[in-house]
């Protein structure tokens, strides 16, 4: 394919589908979600509850692109 | 009794009313498989796993399901409005021949999609299926002009990214350029600006080199934070129609408040690890972001919302007291915490290892010390 760039002509090949073959491999009955326990929703419930506090006090923005 | 302390804080929470949207995003390495070897890559410490070690797209599905639980009990339980991403990347993600699948099942269940590649291989049919996909963006790495981006990402990287950016735009999709600042590029950055202008992209991005993986090889070549801050200074000024400046770095995100308060010792802000999203890595493994690579679980095994509670590196990242030098004394801490991977990175090469150590490009704080200092002779 002829890709035009600040005034040059690129013949860029275009690439072919053959090299999209990474899939991955299904590795089964590995994992068990258990209810989570008290001390576990308790932890849970601290940091989202101090999270909103500040967010609702000082709001300010994550980092991201 | 930890039940009763918990209800108090429910109904502390039920009390405050629904919070603002907030981004909670996963950067997610689809496959450590790349057809470039960029000289800075923090991925390649990892080694290239063979693609039966990526997770399947059936666990794919099932991991996008259990995030989408969980953010829905959060929001349950403690009245949070979500804004859920991913962040789809690799290696390169173009890579995986079922990345469309992938990405309609994301949006099917309710995330917006942004996919962060090196362009190289998107032709006009993959950019059309990324649109009829759902992505809402894509990320392209570009180092610079021509000549520093092939000496970083290899001989013809440069037009082959510019192809694909081109795809990208006739789609209609919208495009971030976006560069790693060190001693390579930052004096061609002005290059960058015209670059994007002369492209067509809406946004242009900065990050800074994290010295970890293949990037190890160049600390030298980590800016000064004096240079760092002109650069930031210069860029972040710029005010061009179209052109959108933009950085994900959180000692950026500081330059424009002025006389910061205190913010206490709750991270809100800044630095997404730990408050805000997490990273799967392509065999599942959860770290708190794309460049800190800390295990905390892995997600073929673990419960997201087990590990986001129980973690001890996300307590740690989570904790003032816990920090170093100049970030453990900073009054911005809640709403910056610096890089935590530069941090990371930085303190290995001097053999530490510390990813709560100080951020060694942080400029901020030594400004507002200067700034105090020169206004001090004058209360004499």
């Amino acid at each position: 394919m002829i890709f035009c760039f600040l005034g040059r002509k690129l013949d860029i090949p275009d690439v072919p589908d053959s090299i999209l073959k990474t899939t991955g491999k299904e590795v089964t009955g590995v994992k068990k979600v258990k209810a989570l326990d008290s001390r576990t929703l308790e932890k849970e419930a601290i940091f989202w509850g101090n999270l909103k506090r500040q967010l609702k006090e000082n709001p300010v923005k994550i980092c991201r692109k | 009794m930890p039940q009763m302390k918990q209800l108090k804080e429910l109904e502390e929470l039920e009390a405050a009313g629904p919070a603002a949207k907030y981004d909670f995003f996963v950067q997610w390495h689809l496959t450590e498989r790349c057809n470039l070897r960029c000289r800075h890559c923090y991925q390649a410490d990892r080694k290239e796993t063979p693609a039966g070690v990526d997770l399947s797209l059936k666990e794919i599905g099932r991991v996008i399901a259990e995030i989408s639980d969980t953010l829905g009990s959060w929001a349950k339980n403690y009245q949070m409005d979500f804004s859920p991403s991913f962040n789809i990347t690799g290696g390169e993600p173009l890579l995986r021949a079922d990345l469309f699948d992938i990405i309609s099942e994301a949006r099917a269940q309710g995330f917006d999609v942004f996919v962060l590649t090196n362009g190289t291989i998107i032709n006009r049919q993959r950019a059309r299926a990324l649109v009829n996909a759902g992505v809402r963006a894509v990320q392209v790495s570009v180092e610079g002009p021509e000549e520093v981006h092939d000496s970083i990402r290899g001989r013809g990287s440069f037009s082959q990214a510019m192809w694909g950016v081109k795809n990208l735009l006739g789609a209609g999709l919208t495009v971030t350029l976006n560069s790693t600042l060190s001693s390579l590029n930052a004096g061609r950055m002005p290059e960058m600006v015209s670059l994007a202008l002369g492209m067509g992209v809406q946004r242009l991005g900065f990050s800074r080199l994290v010295p970890y993986g293949r990037g190890s090889g160049l600390i030298r070549e980590m800016l000064p934070a004096g240079q760092v801050k002109k650069l930031y200074e210069t860029l972040l000024s710029l005010e061009i129609d179209g052109l959108e400046i933009v950085t994900g770095d959180p000692v950026a995100s500081q330059m424009s408040i002025k006389n910061h308060p205190d913010a206490g010792c709750t991270a809100a802000g800044g630095c997404a690890a730990g408050i805000s999203g997490f990273t799967i890595l392509a065999d599942g493994a959860i770290t708190p972001c794309r460049r800190l690579p800390l295990p905390l679980g892995n997600i073929r095994t673990d419960s997201i919302r087990q590990v986001w509670a129980t973690s001890t590196v996300l307590g740690a990242l989570r904790d003032k007291s816990r920090y170093g030098g100049r970030c453990g004394t900073c009054r911005r801490w809640a709403t910056c915490r610096g890089c935590r991977a530069i941090a990371y990175a930085y303190s290995m090469s001097r053999g530490e290892a510390d990813f709560l150590s100080e951020d060694p490009q942080c400029f901020i704080e030594q400004d507002e010390e200067t700034e105090t200092a020169k206004f001090l002779p004058s209360l004499k």
